[in-house]
Order: structure tokens, then sequence, then C-alpha cells
């Protein structure tokens, strides 16, 4: 008995084991859904979702998600490539973002996270709709529009330059004007909702970056290519300063200043106040202020001031966090250690905060320009606290670059022509890739042949023979500098025919043999066509011939 | 003046002239052109015997032949092509002989380098050996018609790859075969010359013998 009641005890425990094995999704895809939404602040909203984002992290690198898709489609993967192939309103392609995937909700509805070159983000939504939607092919980013290839029913909405703290509400069922046209997104297929009716009624707050523990007291700014963090330049930097009172600290912090001497390089008249944040509380100033002074009431015995000026002549940029007393105004007792706005950091964020701001290089800061920053952090009468340098490299040289090649060029037998390029970078990031351009001479228009193209030679196809094709580069350096176009083509060179008039991928005598059948015939009248017209004078000759025995793939026209 | 001297002046200007001519004849006559015959140029030959003619290719100089395409023509009365052997100056390669009515194209295509043609190539050299039937008696003119010659290979500077092939150009010599009929045993009308000639000097030899004896 008592071993049949053994045997029924571990039957139950393996039906238990292989029943929760049987359900792995559904705990993965809430785990997923929880690692997504984060902690923090959630609302629902009728027919809209909005983000808080908490944390912005440039350096996350595309890290961010654990898939909570439903559905097997990856829309991120879909924009991300639509976006890599995608060009500004002044033609120039996206280079050097980088894309960071957020996909929630049904797993039609994906937001994406991209980094640009400088280091700021963006914050897009793409939503996957029914066939009677009209898909949208721009994308706004921050003044910038991409023309992104129609991807059929979806629809992705204008990029939003990202701030921390910022309330992103992203809308399902109303209208959105791109470019002067209007995309209604009525009716919609997925929740049966009305254009137009966006209700808040749902947000989600999500950590944009590493969810993992950060140096308390860090300094970072544009992301930048490489070891020297090359930019361009000729947008502004986001910098973003972090602290934290620490977890083993024995009283909160009343008072926390931050200094920032910033570079002789960076252009004072630039400086902008971003998002302030401490204790998990966010506030954002005005956009394009270049002072703030606010205050934030934390509970009914601390009332938290906040001010933000530059010195400009000393260059220094000061933040002054300082505890008061609500009812008098007054800062607290600093005698009194139990009290102050920023206690230690035992659950996170109570205990952290940051500041951000704005800033551009000087316009006439040329390449090689290194811009350092270091700041410092002082709590209450603490030694100050240095955090690390960040440190940028101006690159704001163009590349160049051109099709390099002859007059004529034979083609392979394998059917491809063979062009290359090359070019140089005197900025200092190095090239980043090629677009290169390809155009039937006489045609009317280049077509972009190869976008982004990291390799310096390429097999061209879909060649005439006996006709001239013409061919330039555009390089994009690591920075984001992008070539001028130039005026006319680098390479113009004509098509000669491969010599492979059987087809069979070499050059022998078999083809030989072809060509001589037809010999002393133009190319009009015979049978084997403008393959065996060698030399390009429209005759099959022995001329031609000759010049098969000089591209025989073995020695003396062997055969296979 | 003395007229000699005016003379010698007048003399000197032609004779600078007659210098600066001849040096530059002399000069061109460095590069003689390259030129296409017949070997021998005309030949005899007896109805129902063979006419075998060489098509040779001399003052190549410092180009070398790398391919050719040579159509020969004679009258297809008189004579019927039967063979051509090629010579061995193109090294490696394919060549073919095709008859036509009263012409026979020859041609061919070297598989060797330039380099190794320039190097082991003759200045002159023979193309090919033609072998004709005779069909009938008579003159047999050979001339040439489409003739092309290729030699050096043309590349591309920039890729090195070989674009085209140098077209050359020849004067072309002709030439004639003639057939004869077969020999009947009638004297020709030079032996009867001949013979009546000898009869005669022997008559009159003869007779201021016998005048002198007289």
């Amino acid at each position: 008995m008592n071993r049949f009641l053994k045997y029924t005890v571990v039957l139950v425990a393996l039906l238990v084991v292989g029943f929760l094995y049987s359900n792995p999704g559904r705990a993965d895809d809430k785990d997923a859904l929880d690692l997504v939404i984060a902690q923090g602040e959630y609302e629902e909203w009728q027919d809209s979702i909005a983000y808080r984002i908490t944390h912005l992290d440039p350096d996350s690198g595309g890290q961010l998600t654990g898939s909570c898709v439903t559905s097997s489609m990856d829309f991120g993967t879909s924009i991300a490539s639509a976006l890599s192939a995608s060009k500004d309103s002044g033609g120039q392609p996206y280079t050097g973002w980088r894309v960071q995937q957020v996909t929630h909700y049904t797993g039609l509805h994906t937001a994406l996270v991209l980094t640009s070159p400088e280091g700021n983000m963006y914050f897009v939504d793409n939503y996957f709709f029914g066939p009677s939607i009209q898909p949208v092919s721009t994308v706004d980013f921050g003044g910038k529009t991409a023309y992104l290839p129609n991807t059929g029913q979806q629809y992705t909405s204008p990029g939003t330059l990202l701030l921390p703290g910022e309330w992103l509400p992203t809308s399902k069922g109303i209208d959105y004007t791109i470019e002067g046209d209007t995309y209604v997104t009525t009716p919609n297929p997925m929740a049966g909702i009305t254009a137009g009716s966006g209700i808040p009624q749902r947000k989600k707050e999500i950590t944009v970056g590493p969810t993992q523990s950060v140096d308390p007291n860090q300094k970072s700014g544009p992301y930048g290519y490489g070891e020297a963090r090359y930019v361009k330049g000729d947008s502004p930097f986001t910098y973003t300063v972090a602290f934290e009172n620490l977890s083993t600290a024995g009283a909160p912090a009343q008072t926390v200043v931050i200094t920032d001497v910033l570079d002789d390089d960076l252009d004072l008249s630039t400086f902008r106040v971003g998002p302030i944040s401490f204790g998990g509380h966010t506030l954002v100033p005005l956009s394009g202020e270049a002072s703030y002074a606010g205050y934030y009431d934390l509970n009914s015995s601390i009332r938290v001031r906040v001010q933000v000026s530059v010195d400009e002549s000393t260059r220094t940029a000061t933040w002054t966090f300082s505890s008061l007393n609500p009812q008098t105004g007054e800062p607290l007792d600093p005698a009194d250690a139990s009290l102050g706005f920023l206690p230690p950091n035992q659950n996170p964020p109570e205990g952290q905060g940051y500041v951000t701001y704005f800033i551009s290089p000087l316009s006439g800061a040329s390449s090689g320009t290194v811009i350092v920053n270091q700041a410092s952090i002082i709590f209450d009468s603490n030694d100050p606290i240095f955090t690390n340098t960040w440190s940028n490299t101006i690159d704001s040289e163009k590349p160049q670059s051109r099709a390099t090649g002859g007059a004529s060029t034979r083609a392979k037998p394998d059917g491809t022509l063979a062009v290359r390029w090359s070019g140089s970078d005197s900025g200092g990031s190095g090239i980043r890739s090629y677009d290169v351009f390809a155009q039937k001479k006489d045609d009317s228009a280049y077509s972009l042949w190869l976008h982004d193209a990291t390799v310096t030679s390429a097999g061209f196809r879909g060649w005439e023979a006996c006709t001239t094709y013409n061919f330039y580069t555009v390089a994009t350096d690591n920075a984001g500098n992008t070539e001028t176009v130039p005026s006319g083509p680098d390479l113009s060179t004509k098509v000669l025919p491969s010599g492979d008039i059987d087809g069979d991928g070499d050059v022998d005598n078999n083809d030989l043999n072809i060509l001589l059948q037809d010999r002393n015939k133009t190319v009009a009248n015979s049978a084997c066509g403008i393959k065996c017209d060698l030399d390009c004078d429209g005759k099959i000759t022995v001329l031609d011939g000759r010049v098969l025995a000089t591209v025989c793939t073995r020695p003396k026209c062997a055969t296979r | 003046m003395s007229k000699r001297l005016l003379k010698t002046l007048l003399l000197l200007p032609v004779l600078l002239a007659a210098l600066f001519l001849g040096g530059h004849q002399a000069y061109g006559q460095m590069v003689p052109e390259i030129t296409l015959s017949f070997q021998p140029q005309s030949s005899v030959v007896g109805l129902g015997q063979q006419a075998t003619v060489e098509l040779r290719i001399n003052n190549l100089g410092d180009q070398f032949l790398s391919t050719y395409d040579i159509t020969i023509g004679f009258d297809p009365d008189i004579l019927q092509f039967f063979s051509a052997t090629f010579g061995t100056e193109l090294g490696f390669g394919t060549n073919g002989a095709t008859p036509g009515a009263g012409t026979v194209e020859l041609s061919e295509i070297s598989f060797e380098s330039d380099n190794d043609l320039n190097v082991s190539q003759a200045d002159d050299f023979m193309i090919a050996s033609l072998v004709f039937n005779t069909v009938a008696s008579g003159t047999s003119p050979l001339s040439f018609g489409a003739v092309m010659l290729g030699g050096a290979t043309i590349f591309d500077d920039q890729t090195g790859e070989p674009i085209e092939v140098s077209p050359m150009y020849a004067q072309t010599t002709g030439g004639s075969v003639i057939v004869n009929s077969p020999q009947t045993g009638v004297p020709e009308p030079g032996t009867l010359i001949l013979l009546l000639t000898g009869l005669a000097t022997v008559g009159m030899a003869r007779r201021k013998d016998s005048d002198n004896n007289s």
C-alpha cells in the first residue's frame, strides 16, 4: 500500500510538472510584459496608450526589449530595415541610427526607440492595421522626414524627441496629419474605435535603457562613434548628470548642488535646461529655457526648490536642489539630519535623480575638436563627487569617395560587372558605408544600386552589353557626415561582353566555335547577337574571336 | 656676279631639297609595308596536276599576327580548291578553310599570348599552303578578297582588361596559275622556228662551202 501511495504521489507530481511545462508561454509572456511595462505609473486610456520615460540611456544600444509579442510579426525589424533605407527631406540617408524596440499590448502595436548619431532618442509608434487603412510612408524625426517604403497595412507615427520624465501619448483611432495629408485610421479594425475619440484611459511607464543599476554619479552625453565618440556636432548635445544618495548613507540630503563647467567649444547661447528628476519626480522646464526655478512639494514638511543657471563668466552651469520648509519657505535646519528631499536610495528611485541639459557645439568647431565635460555633485557639506569625464570628438568633415575603373569593363562569366570604389575621411571617424548609384547612360536618372555598403567592390547585374553605365558613390562616415553628391559620374564605363556565349559560366573553345559560326556578320544579322561582339564594333569577326581567346577561363581556351 | 657663281647659288637649294627628300625617302624605306602575296606568284602546271601555292605574309617587323581572315579568289573554271595546310607561326589555336564558289576563306585565331607571339613569330612566314586541282587549261588569277588581319591586344589602361585587337593592314599582290593542256607531240612554234633557222643556217653554210670549192 505504501508503495502504491508513493507511486501515486510521484505520478501527481509528474503531472503537475508536466502541466507547468506545457504552459510556459503564458508565464514568459507575463514576464516579458512586466519587463516592458516596468515600474511606475499605469493608467488606462480608452484608445490611447502613453509612455512615461523614466530614464534615457543612449548607450543601451538596442538591448531594451524583452519581447512580449503575441504574434510572430516583427514590426520593429521591418521599421528598422525601412529606416536604414530611408532618406531625409534633403535626400540624405539616415545613418548611424540605432533602433530599440518595445513591442507591447497586442503584438500588433510596436513602439520603437531610435537613437540618433548625436545620442538623441526618438520615439516612434507603429501599428499594424487591416487592409482598409492607408499606409503612411513618412516619419518625422526632429524636423527631418524619413520616407519609408510603404510597408503594407501599417501606420508609423511621427518621431518624438524623448526627454526623461515626459509622457508620450500614443493614440489609436485619431487622425494623423503627415506632410499635409490626413490619414484617418477609421474604422479601426483592431478595436472598433472611431476616429478622434481619443479619451485617455491607459498609461504605461517604461524605462528606455538598461533596467539594471548604473553608476550613481555619472555623466553621459552623445553616444557618438568609437572610443573618441565622434559626432557631427551640427545638432544639440544632450547631457545627463545622474546622482544618488547612496543606500548606505546615514541621512537624507537637504541640498544637492551640481555644477558642470561647459567646454570652451560649446556655445553657451544654446544652453537649454532639460528635465530634472529626483526621487522619481520629474520637473520639465518649458522648452527653450536657459535657466529655471521651480518648486515641488514633496510632502507636507518638505518643499523642494530647484534652480538652474549658467554663469557665463565661468562657463558653469549649476543645478541647486534645496529642501525648504513649505510653511516658511526657509531652508530646513541643517542640524536636523532626519529631514531632506533625497533619502538614502534604499528603495530606488527614492534616493536618486538626474539633470539634463542641451547645448550645441560652437558652429565653427572644426573636425578634431574634443569636447570634454565633467560634472561635480555636492551633497550638503560633503566634498564634491566628480563624475566621469564625457568627451566627444567633432567630425564635421564630409568623406570623399569615388567609383573607380576604366572606360571599358569586361563583364565576368558569372554575369556580373565588377565595380570598385574607394574613399577617405579626413574628419577622423572613418567611412562607415557607401551608397552606390548607377545609371544606364542616357537614362534620365540614377538609381540607388547599393545602400549602406560596407564593401568596396561588388558585381553589378542587369547590364546590357556594349552599353555605357555611369556610377558614383556617396560615402557616409561614422559620425553621420554624408558626402556631397557629385555633379557627374565618378565612373563611366562601357560593358563589354564576357565571352561566355553559351552561358555555362566559363569562356572556352566552345564559346569560340559559336562565335565563329557567325563570323563576318553584323550583330543584327547574327544568331549569336551582341554576346559575340566582344569588341562592341557591331560586327562579329575573328578579331572578336581573338579577344575571346585572351579572356578564356583556362589556358589555351581548354574546355572543362 | 659671274655665271658660275649664279649657277652655284641656284643649284644649292636644289641640292639641299634633294638631300632632304632623299633622307625622308630613306627613312620611309626603314619600315616596309606588310605584304600578302603568293609564292610562287605565277606557276605553270599541266592539266590534271595539282597546283600548290603558298600564302605568305612579309615585313611584319615589330608587329605580329594573332589572327586573320583572308578570302582568296580564283577562276573556278580552271581551279578547284583541294586543301590547305596552315603554318605554325601563330602557335596553338584554331583555324579553318572555307571553300566557296571561286573562293576559299582562310582563318586562324591564335590562343598564344601576345608576348609569346611577339617573341617567337618571324617577320616573314607562310600563312598557309594551298593545293588546287586543275579542272581546265587556261590561266586562273589568284586574287585577294576580304582581308582582316589582327595584331596586338589593346588593354584598358585602368583595369588591364582586354578590350579589342588591333587591326593590321597589308599590301596585297595577286598571283596566277597557268594550266597547260596535255602534251600531243606536235612541235611548238618556237621549236619550229629554231629548227628552220638551224636548217637555213646549215643550208647557207653548205652553199658558202660549195661556192668556195668551186
